[in-house]
C-alpha cells in the first residue's frame, strides 16, 4: 500500500450515541464500533451494509461532522479534530457530502444558482461575475443543460434525479478532493440511477476524486467502487477489491448480502432466494463475541460467540473477520 | 301551686339581629349641621359579590348593598370587624303537580299525600343548617316577618305543623292504600308499574340542597324519585310551560323575591293561593290542565278588588284564604332567606329598615365613616345593559333604582318599621265617604283632556270616593339640583304626562305597555284641584280601611324630575320619534332606550330644549289651569338654560331634588359618584331621618304555674318594647294539635305587665300532661313580632 | 383565489352550524320564553299595587307579553328568525342588540362591538406579540439545546402550561397579586375614580391591563415555546444542514439561512393558529377579569338574557377576525416561501 497516496485514514474509530432511556439511565449506542480504513485519492470506496449498520455515521465521521468517542480521522496525514480555522475551512472545502434524499438536503427556499453558488461566497472565490461563469459551467458538468434555464429555478419543479444533480454541482463546485456520497442514488428513481452513477464516475475520473461511496445495493458497489467494505453492526466483516468480493465472498453476512441481490435473469422466477434470517440488529444491544453469530447460520458456537473476530487477511487486499474461514464451501 | 318557670325559645332568636341592643337615635351623632345629607360624597362602585368579603377585608368599601352567599355571610357575621346588615329577601316552597294522571297514580293529586308533604320536610333543618341561620322556617305563605303573620299567627302556630317523618309516611300509606296503590319492595306500585316522581331541583344556590333533602324523605316514604338539577332557564320552561298533565315535574323548588310587601296584603296571597291569578298549576295556560278552587278564587277576587267594608272584614277573608291555602298544600312553604349586607364597624347611620334592610333611602342620606366625609358604596354593578336612567319607563333594575333613590325626596315613603306610608316631603290630609258612600267633586276641579289638549273642569254630577289634600311646602321652599325653584307646574305637567301616556291614541300606542299598565290606575281619578301655591287636592275612586293607603294610592307626582325635562323628553320621543321610554318600545321603533346618563341621549334632549329656547316655547295648554298660567315665558327660558348649565357642568340630565346629586357617571369604569346638595332651603338636616335599629320587643318574666283540670289558673309576664304592647295567646293540645284557646291582652302601660286568666270550665277539659303555650308580642310602632313558647304542665 | 372562496366558506359554515345549535335545538326559544316569564312573573305584584281590578290586570300582563315576544322575534319562528339575522350579518349590517347596550346607550351591535373591539385588541395584541417574542426566543434557543436540562424544563413546564386553562391561571393572580400582595387591581380596566382622560387614564388602562395579559401569555406562551422548537429542530435535523454545516458556513448563518428562514413559515403558521385558541380563552379571561371587551360581551349576551342578535354578530366577528388572520398568514408566506411566488 503507497501510504503517500492515502488522502482519508480512519484508525480504531468509534462513534457512540448515548440515548436517554427513562429518567436517569442512558445507553449507549455503538454505531461504529471500532474501524480502519485507508482511502487513496482517486479510489472509490463502497461502504456496503444494512441500515442501522453504522455506515452513514462513519461517513459523517471522516467528514469532521460526528465526533468519534475514540479514534482518529486522519485527513492528507493529519488529526481532523487538530484543525484550527483556516485549515478547517480548506478541510471543508475539499471534503464534500453528497446525501440521500434529494428533498432535504437543499434548502427549498434558495435557486439553484443560489445554492450552487452559496460555496464559491463562503470561501470567497471570485467576484459576482467569476462565480456566475462558474455556476454555469458546473450546472453543465452534472448536465443540468440548458444551464442558465435551471439556474432560476427552485427545487420543488425539479425531479428527484435533478436534484440530485444540483447537490453534485454544489459539492464539486470548489473542487474538492474527498466526496462522501451517502446512498446518493437510492431515492431515485431506477431509470435516473445508472445516469447519476454514471456522473459521478465521469467526474471522478476527470477530476482524481477519491470517493466513499455508501450504499446497501451490492450491484452499484461492484460497478462503481474500487474496493468494497463491508458492515454489520458498527464492524467491518469483510473488505476487499470489489471484484474480488463480489465473486468470492468470504463472510456469511457478505454471501447472504450476494445471494440477495435479484438477477434479471427470467429461470430465476422458480428460484427462491435466501433470505437472511432473524431480525436486523440493534446497535444498542450488540452481542459479545462476532454481531453477525445471533443470525449466522453457520456459527459454531463457542468461538463466534465469545469474542469478536478480528480482520484476517485471507488473500491479497482481501480481509475477512470470521472464525469460519477456511471451513465453508466455496461458492 | 308551685311556680315553675319554663325555658324560653324565643322564635324571634332565630334572627339574633333584631333583637340586638337598640342603638337609640339619641346616642347617634350627626357630623355636622349643614343642611343635606351627612356625608359629603357618596362613591359607588361595582364589586364581584364573591370578592366583596375580601375587597372589605382590604377597606375598600364600607357598605355593600347586594346580598352576601351564605358562607361568605356567616363568616363576615362573626368577625368584630364588621357589621352585618339584613333584610327578608326570599321565599321558599315546593310545588307539587296536583293534576290527576288519567293512565296511573300520581300521589301529589292526593290531597292526604299534599298535606302530609308538610310533615315530610325538615324546616328546622333547612333554615338552621343549609342556610346557617340565615332563614326563617315557614308554615304558610306568610313569614314570621310578613306584616299579616299575626292576623294568621293562630293557624300557623297552631297547624301543629312539625317535621315528622313517622307521621308523614303513616298519611301518606293510608292515602295511597286507598287509592289502590301497593308497597312492592318498599316502592309504591300502581297497577304493577312502580311510581315515579320528577323531580325539578335548581340548581343555582342552596335550592339544590334543599332539593337533595325532600327527595330523600320522598325515597324514605317509598317513592321512586327521578331528580334533575336545573338551572333557571330549563327549570322554567320544564315546569311553567308544559302542561301538568304531561307530568315532566311532580315537585320543583320555588324561589320568590319580596319586592314590595304590603302591610295589608292582598296580591301575595292571591298569587300564591288562589288560581284565577294564573300561578297555580296549570298557569292559566290554554290547553293546561288548570287547578282550580271555587273558594280561592271568589275570596281572592274579592280581597283584591277591595270589597270589604272593615279590618276585620278583610282579616276574615285574608284568614280564610290562608287557612284554605294550607288545607290545600300545593305550595309547601320553606323559609325565607335573609339577604345579608356587610358594613365596616365605623360607619354609621344605617336604619335597618324591616324591607330594604340597610338600602333604604333614609339610609343613605344620614350614613356617614367617622370624620370623612366620602363614603364609599358597593354593589354587584353600577351599570349593567339593562340600567336606563329614564323616570317613564327606566329605572327598572335595582342597580339603577339604588343610585336614583338617594337623588329624590319621595313624598311619601313607607315607614321603616311599620311599612305604613307616612308623609315624606310631602304632607297629607284625607277625607273619605267610603266604603259605601261618595263625595261630591267640586265643578271647578279639573282632568287633563287628552283630546283637546287642555285642563278642562269636570262639571257637576261628579262624584268620588275619597279625597285627600297634598301639601307640598317642604318642596317649594327649596330648589331643584339646578337651581330653579320647584312648584306647582312641576306636580301640573307630572299629571298631564300620565293622561297623555294612557290616554293618548298616538301615544298609547307608541308606548304600548306604559299605557296599558297606567290606565286602570287612571281611571279612577275623578278630579284635581289647585288650592293654593302650595296644595293640591285629589278626588279619587279608592277606599282603605287605613286612611294613609288612600295617600299612597292618590299622590298625584312623584315630583322626581323638573318639568322641562319630561317636556324635552316627550318631544323627543314622541314629537321627533328618536328615543322610547320603554324598551319594548325601543326594538321595535329602533330608536335608543332614553336615558339620562347617556352622553347621546342627553345630547338629544338637550338639542330640544335648544329648540324650544330658540323658539320661545312653553308647552301648550299644560300650564293653563282654571284660566290662570302657572309658569310665564321668562321662567321656561331660565329653566331650560339651566338645565343646559346643569349638563355642561355634570354630563348628565339626572337633576332632582334629593340630598345628593349625580356628579359623575362612568359605565365602564362602573362608578358613580353623588355629591351632596347643600342649599340652605332644603328642608332636612343629618339626623333627622334617622331611625337606626328597630326598637326591641320582648317578653319576659313569665310565670306559668301548674294547671289543676277544673281549677282557675293564670298565666303572666312583662312585655317590653315601644308604643302601644299588645300579647296574644295560643294554647294548644299537643296531641291533636288542636287551639283550644285564642286570645289577646293588652299590658299595662307602665308596668308593662299582662296577664291572661284561665276559668275553670276551660282547665276543665284539659288532661295531665304538658300543653303548648305560644306568646307573641306586638306593637303598634313596629311591625315585628317576638314569640315566646313555653310548656305548661296539667297536674291532676 | 381558491383560498378566498375557502375562508367565505368558512364564513358560512359557521354561521349555519350557530343557527342550527341556537334554533332547531329550541334553546334560544326557549331561553327567551323563560325570561319573559320570569319577567311577567315579577312584574305581576308590583302591577297589582296599581291596578285593583283583576281583568284589567290580566289585560295589562297579556299586552307586556306580546310586547315582549315580538321585541325578542318570538313571533316569528327559529327559521325566519335566525336565518334573516345571519343574512344581515354578511351584509355588515350587525342589527340591534336586545338587551344590550354601549357605555353611550347605543343598542345598535355595530356600536357596542366597536366600543369592545379596542379593549379585546389591546389584550389580544399585546399578548400576541409577547407569545411570539418569547416562543421564538425561547423555542429557537432550545432547538440547538435539544436534550439538555433547560430544554427538559422548558419542556415540562409547555404542556403544564398547555394544560392550564387561561381563566383558572387568572383567577390564580387575581388571588396572588391582587389579595395577597395588592400590586394590581382585581378586575375591571379603570380604577374608581377613573383618571380624567389623557396620560394618567392611559396608564391606569394598562395597570389593569397588566394581569389579564400575562395571563393570556402564560396560557399560549408554553406551548407556542414547544411547537417552535420542534419545528425549529424539525428542520435543523434536516440534511441541508448538515451540508452547509460541512460546506464551513458559521454557525449563526447556518441558524438564519438554513434553519430559521425554512423554520419561519411554520412557526408562523403556529402562532395564528394559536391566536384561534386564545380567540375562545379570551373570552373567560376577560369575563374573570371583568374587562369590558368582546370576549365579555360574548360571554354576557349568551350567559345572560339570550340576545340573539348580538351572539350571531359576535359569531361572526370572532370568525371574521380569525379569517383575517388567516388571510395574513397567507400573505406572509408569500414574503416568507419564495416558492409560493411562482404559483
Amino acid at each position: 500500500m503507497n501510504s503517500e497516496n492515502v488522502l482519508v485514514k480512519g484508525e480504531s474509530l468509534k462513534v457512540y450515541f448515548f440515548v436517554r432511556r427513562g429518567f436517569f439511565r442512558s445507553t449507549a449506542v455503538k454505531a461504529v464500533d471500532g474501524i480502519s480504513f485507508q482511502l487513496r485519492r482517486g479510489e472509490t470506496i463502497a461502504l456496503v451494509g444494512e441500515s442501522g449498520s453504522g455506515k452513514t455515521t462513519l461517513g459523517r465521521a471522516t467528514l469532521g461532522l460526528i465526533k468519534p468517542v475514540e479514534g482518529t480521522v486522519c485527513f492528507e496525514g493529519e488529526d481532523i479534530s487538530t484543525f484550527m480555522d483556516h485549515r478547517i475551512k480548506e478541510f471543508r472545502r475539499k471534503a464534500q457530502p453528497i446525501f440521500q434524499d434529494p428533498y432535504s438536503s437543499i434548502n427549498p427556499y434558495m435557486t439553484v444558482f443560489q445554492l450552487v453558488e452559496e460555496p464559491l461566497i463562503i470561501h470567497k472565490r471570485g467576484d459576482r461575475k467569476e462565480r456566475e461563469k462558474l455556476v454555469i459551467q458546473t450546472l453543465e458538468q452534472v448536465k443540468l443543460i440548458p444551464a442558465a434555464e435551471f439556474a432560476t429555478k427552485y427545487p420543488h419543479t425539479l425531479s428527484g434525479g435533478q436534484r440530485q444533480r444540483v447537490c453534485i454541482g454544489r459539492a464539486i463546485v470548489l473542487e474538492p478532493e474527498y466526496i462522501v456520497a451517502d446512498e446518493p442514488v437510492s431515492m431515485i428513481d431506477a431509470s435516473s440511477r445508472a445516469e447519476i452513477l454514471y456522473l459521478l464516475r465521469e467526474l471522478q475520473e476527470r477530476r482524481n476524486l477519491s470517493f466513499l461511496y455508501i450504499t446497501h445495493d451490492l450491484a452499484s458497489a461492484r460497478h462503481f467502487s474500487d474496493r468494497i467494505a463491508v458492515m454489520y453492526l458498527g464492524t467491518q466483516v469483510e473488505t476487499g477489491p470489489s471484484r474480488e468480493v463480489i465473486e468470492h465472498p468470504l463472510h456469511p453476512y457478505t454471501r447472504r448480502l450476494l445471494q440477495a441481490v435479484p438477477e434479471p435473469d427470467p429461470r430465476n422466477r422458480f428460484h427462491l432466494r435466501p433470505v437472511i434470517p432473524g431480525d436486523p440488529p440493534s446497535a444498542m444491544d450488540v452481542p459479545q463475541g462476532c454481531p453477525f453469530q445471533p443470525r449466522c447460520p453457520e456459527s459454531l458456537v463457542d468461538e463466534c460467540t465469545m469474542i469478536r473476530p478480528p480482520l484476517n487477511e485471507i488473500s491479497k487486499g482481501h480481509h475477512v473477520a470470521c472464525y469460519l474461514q477456511g471451513k465453508l464451501p466455496e461458492s | 301551686m308551685r311556680k315553675r318557670i319554663c325555658l324560653a325559645i324565643t322564635m324571634g332568636l332565630v334572627l339574633p339581629i333584631i333583637l340586638i341592643a337598640p342603638v337609640s337615635a339619641s346616642s347617634y351623632q350627626p357630623p355636622h349641621q349643614l343642611p343635606g345629607p351627612a356625608a359629603d360624597r357618596l362613591l359607588f362602585k361595582a364589586f364581584d359579590v364573591d370578592r366583596a368579603p375580601l375587597d372589605m377585608e382590604a377597606g375598600k368599601l364600607d357598605l355593600y348593598i347586594f346580598s352576601l352567599k351564605t358562607a361568605a355571610a356567616e363568616k363576615l357575621r362573626v368577625d368584630p370587624r364588621f357589621e352585618l346588615y339584613s333584610a327578608p329577601a326570599t321565599t321558599l316552597s315546593l310545588v307539587l303537580n296536583p293534576s290527576p294522571d288519567p293512565n296511573g297514580l300520581n300521589p301529589f293529586s292526593l290531597p292526604e299525600v299534599r298535606w302530609a308533604m308538610q310533615y315530610l320536610v325538615d324546616r328546622e333543618f333547612i333554615a338552621r343548617d343549609i342556610y346557617r341561620g340565615m332563614a326563617l322556617p315557614m308554615v304558610s305563605h306568610v313569614s314570621p316577618r310578613d306584616y299579616d303573620f299575626l292576623t294568621i299567627y293562630d293557624m300557623d302556630r297552631g297547624s301543629g305543623i312539625v317535621y315528622d317523618p313517622e307521621y308523614a309516611r303513616d298519611m301518606i300509606s293510608r292515602a295511597m292504600i286507598d287509592a289502590g296503590a301497593g308497597l312492592e319492595e318498599g316502592i309504591w306500585h300502581f297497577q304493577g308499574e312502580p311510581i315515579r316522581i320528577r323531580f325539578i331541583g335548581r340548581v343555582e344556590d342552596e335550592r339544590r340542597e334543599i332539593a337533595d333533602l325532600v327527595r330523600s324523605e320522598l325515597e324514605k316514604a317509598g317513592f321512586m324519585v327521578a331528580i334533575s338539577y336545573r338551572p333557571f332557564a330549563a327549570a322554567t320552561i320544564t315546569v311553567y310551560a308544559t302542561d301538568p298533565q304531561a307530568f315532566e315535574w311532580h315537585i320543583y323548588t320555588e324561589g320568590w323575591g319580596r319586592i314590595a310587601p304590603q302591610r295589608y296584603d292582598f296580591a301575595t296571597v292571591n298569587q300564591m293561593n288562589a288560581p284565577w291569578l294564573g300561578n297555580m298549576p296549570g298557569w292559566l295556560e290554554a290547553g293546561f290542565w288548570q287547578y282550580t278552587h271555587e273558594e280561592l278564587d271568589e275570596l281572592g277576587k274579592k280581597l283584591y278588588r277591595g270589597e270589604f267594608s272593615s279590618y276585620e272584614e278583610r282579616n276574615r277573608i285574608y284568614r280564610r284564604m290562608s287557612e284554605l291555602g294550607l288545607e290545600e298544600s300545593v305550595r309547601i312553604w320553606l323559609a325565607t332567606v335573609v339577604n345579608s349586607y356587610p358594613a365596616q364597624k365605623n360607619v354609621q347611620g344605617i336604619t335597618r329598615d324591616l324591607v330594604a334592610g340597610p338600602r333604604s333611602p333614609l339610609t343613605f342620606r344620614e350614613i356617614h365613616v367617622s370624620d370623612a366625609g366620602e363614603v364609599t358604596i358597593g354593589h354587584l354593578w353600577v351599570w349593567t345593559e339593562r340600567t336606563t336612567w329614564n323616570p317613564v319607563g327606566g329605572l327598572g333594575d335595582i342597580y339603577s333604582v339604588d343610585i336614583w333613590r338617594q337623588l329624590h325626596d319621595p313624598p311619601l315613603w313607607n315607614h321603616p318599621f311599620t311599612g305604613i306610608p307616612q308623609p315624606f316631603r310631602a304632607t297629607f290630609q284625607v277625607e273619605t265617604a267610603g266604603p259605601d258612600d261618595t263625595l261630591t267633586v267640586p265643578a271647578d276641579a279639573v282632568t287633563w283632556n287628552t283630546d283637546t289638549k287642555r285642563w278642562e273642569e269636570v262639571g257637576t254630577g261628579v262624584e268620588a270616593i275619597s279625597r285627600v289634600v297634598f301639601d307640598y311646602t317642604l318642596y317649594f321652599q327649596s330648589n331643584w339640583h339646578h337651581g330653579e325653584p320647584i312648584n306647582m307646574a312641576d306636580v301640573v305637567y307630572s299629571i298631564a304626562q300620565g293622561y297623555e301616556l294612557a290616554y293618548d291614541p298616538d301615544k298609547s300606542r307608541i308606548e304600548m305597555s306604559v299605557a296599558v299598565t297606567s290606565r286602570p290606575y287612571l281611571d279612577t281619578f275623578r278630579g284635581y284641584r289647585i288650592l293654593d301655591e302650595n296644595r293640591i287636592e285629589v278626588y279619587v275612586d279608592f277606599w282603605h280601611f287605613h286612611e294613609d293607603y288612600i295617600a299612597s294610592y292618590a299622590s298625584p307626582a312623584g315630583l322626581s324630575m323638573p318639568w322641562e325635562i319630561l317636556a324635552a323628553m316627550d318631544e323627543v320621543v314622541f314629537g321627533q320619534r328618536r328615543a322610547a321610554y320603554s324598551d319594548t318600545a325601543a326594538t321595535r321603533f329602533n330608536v335608543p332606550w332614553l336615558s339620562l346618563v347617556m352622553d347621546r341621549d342627553c345630547r338629544l334632549v338637550l338639542r330640544t330644549l335648544r329648540e324650544f329656547m330658540g323658539r320661545d316655547v312653553i308647552p301648550e295648554n299644560i300650564f293653563q289651569v282654571n284660566g290662570s298660567s302657572l309658569v310665564s315665558e321668562k321662567e321656561a327660558m331660565e329653566r331650560y338654560q339651566s338645565a343646559l348649565e346643569w349638563f355642561e357642568r355634570h354630563g348628565n340630565l339626572v337633576i332632582s331634588n334629593g340630598p345628593f346629586f349625580l356628579s359623575a357617571y362612568d359605565p365602564p369604569a362602573q362608578y358613580a359618584e353623588l355629591r351632596a346638595f347643600r342649599e340652605e332651603n332644603y328642608p332636612y338636616r343629618p339626623g333627622e331621618w334617622y331611625y337606626g335599629d328597630p326598637p326591641a320587643m320582648f317578653i319576659d318574666a313569665v310565670m306559668i304555674p301548674e294547671l289543676v283540670p277544673g281549677e282557675e289558673g293564670e298565666f303572666s309576664g312583662i312585655v317590653e318594647g315601644p308604643g302601644r304592647l299588645g300579647v296574644y295567646y295560643l294554647f294548644v293540645d299537643p296531641v291533636t294539635d288542636e287551639v283550644l284557646q285564642a286570645g289577646e291582652t293588652e299590658s299595662d302601660p307602665v308596668s308593662g305587665r299582662f296577664q291572661v286568666p284561665l276559668d275553670g270550665e276551660f282547665t276543665a277539659q284539659l288532661f295531665p300532661g304538658l300543653y303548648r303555650l305560644y306568646l307573641v308580642a306586638y306593637s303598634d310602632e313596629v311591625a315585628l313580632i317576638s314569640e315566646y313558647r313555653a310548656e305548661v304542665e296539667v297536674v291532676p | 383565489m381558491v383560498r378566498g372562496i375557502t375562508m367565505v366558506l368558512v364564513l358560512i359554515a359557521v354561521q349555519f352550524l350557530l343557527v342550527i345549535s341556537l334554533g332547531i335545538t329550541g334553546l334560544s326559544d326557549r331561553m327567551l320564553e323563560a325570561v319573559i316569564g320570569e319577567e311577567l312573573r315579577a312584574l305581576r305584584p308590583s302591577l297589582a299595587e296599581t291596578i285593583r281590578d283583576p281583568d284589567e290586570l290580566e289585560y295589562a300582563l297579556r299586552v307586556r307579553r306580546e310586547e315582549l315576544q315580538t321585541s325578542y322575534g318570538l313571533d316569528r319562528p327559529w327559521y325566519h328568525r335566525l336565518p334573516e339575522m345571519v343574512s344581515r350579518v354578511f351584509t355588515l349590517d350587525l342589527g340591534e342588540a336586545h338587551t344590550l347596550r354601549s357605555f353611550t346607550g347605543s343598542n345598535r351591535v355595530a356600536d357596542i362591538v366597536l366600543e369592545r373591539l379596542p379593549n379585546t385588541m389591546l389584550l389580544l395584541t399585546t399578548s400576541l406579540i409577547f407569545t411570539a417574542g418569547i416562543g421564538i426566543a425561547v423555542g429557537v434557543r432550545l432547538a440547538s439545546k435539544v436534550g439538555s436540562l433547560s430544554d427538559r424544563i422548558v419542556s415540562y413546564f409547555s404542556a403544564v402550561s398547555y394544560a392550564m386553562p387561561a381563566w383558572w391561571v387568572g383567577i390564580l393572580f387575581i388571588l396572588l397579586f391582587s389579595f395577597r400582595f395588592p400590586i394590581f387591581p382585581s378586575g375591571g380596566m379603570y380604577g374608581t375614580p377613573p383618571p380624567p382622560a389623557g396620560l394618567f387614564r392611559f396608564l391606569d388602562l394598562l395597570h389593569h391591563a397588566f394581569l389579564p395579559i400575562i395571563t393570556l401569555v402564560l396560557a399560549s406562551a408554553g406551548p407556542y415555546i414547544y411547537v417552535v422548537r420542534t419545528m425549529t429542530l424539525d428542520v435543523a435535523q434536516a440534511d441541508h444542514v448538515t451540508v452547509a454545516r460541512a460546506k464551513g458556513l458559521t454557525e449563526k448563518v447556518v441558524s438564519r439561512r438554513h434553519i430559521l428562514r425554512v423554520a419561519a413559515p411554520p412557526i408562523v403558521t403556529g402562532l395564528v393558529l394559536g391566536l384561534a385558541g386564545s380567540l375562545g380563552g379570551s373570552i373567560l379571561v376577560e369575563t374573570v377579569f371583568n374587562w369590558q371587551g368582546m370576549g365579555r360581551l360574548y360571554y354576557e349576551a349568551v350567559v345572560g338574557t339570550p340576545d340573539e342578535m348580538v351572539i350571531v354578530a359576535l359569531t361572526f366577528m370572532f370568525t371574521l377576525i380569525y379569517v383575517i388572520a388567516r388571510m395574513i398568514l397567507e400573505v406572509l408566506y408569500v414574503i416568507l416561501d419564495p416558492r409560493v411566488r411562482y404559483q
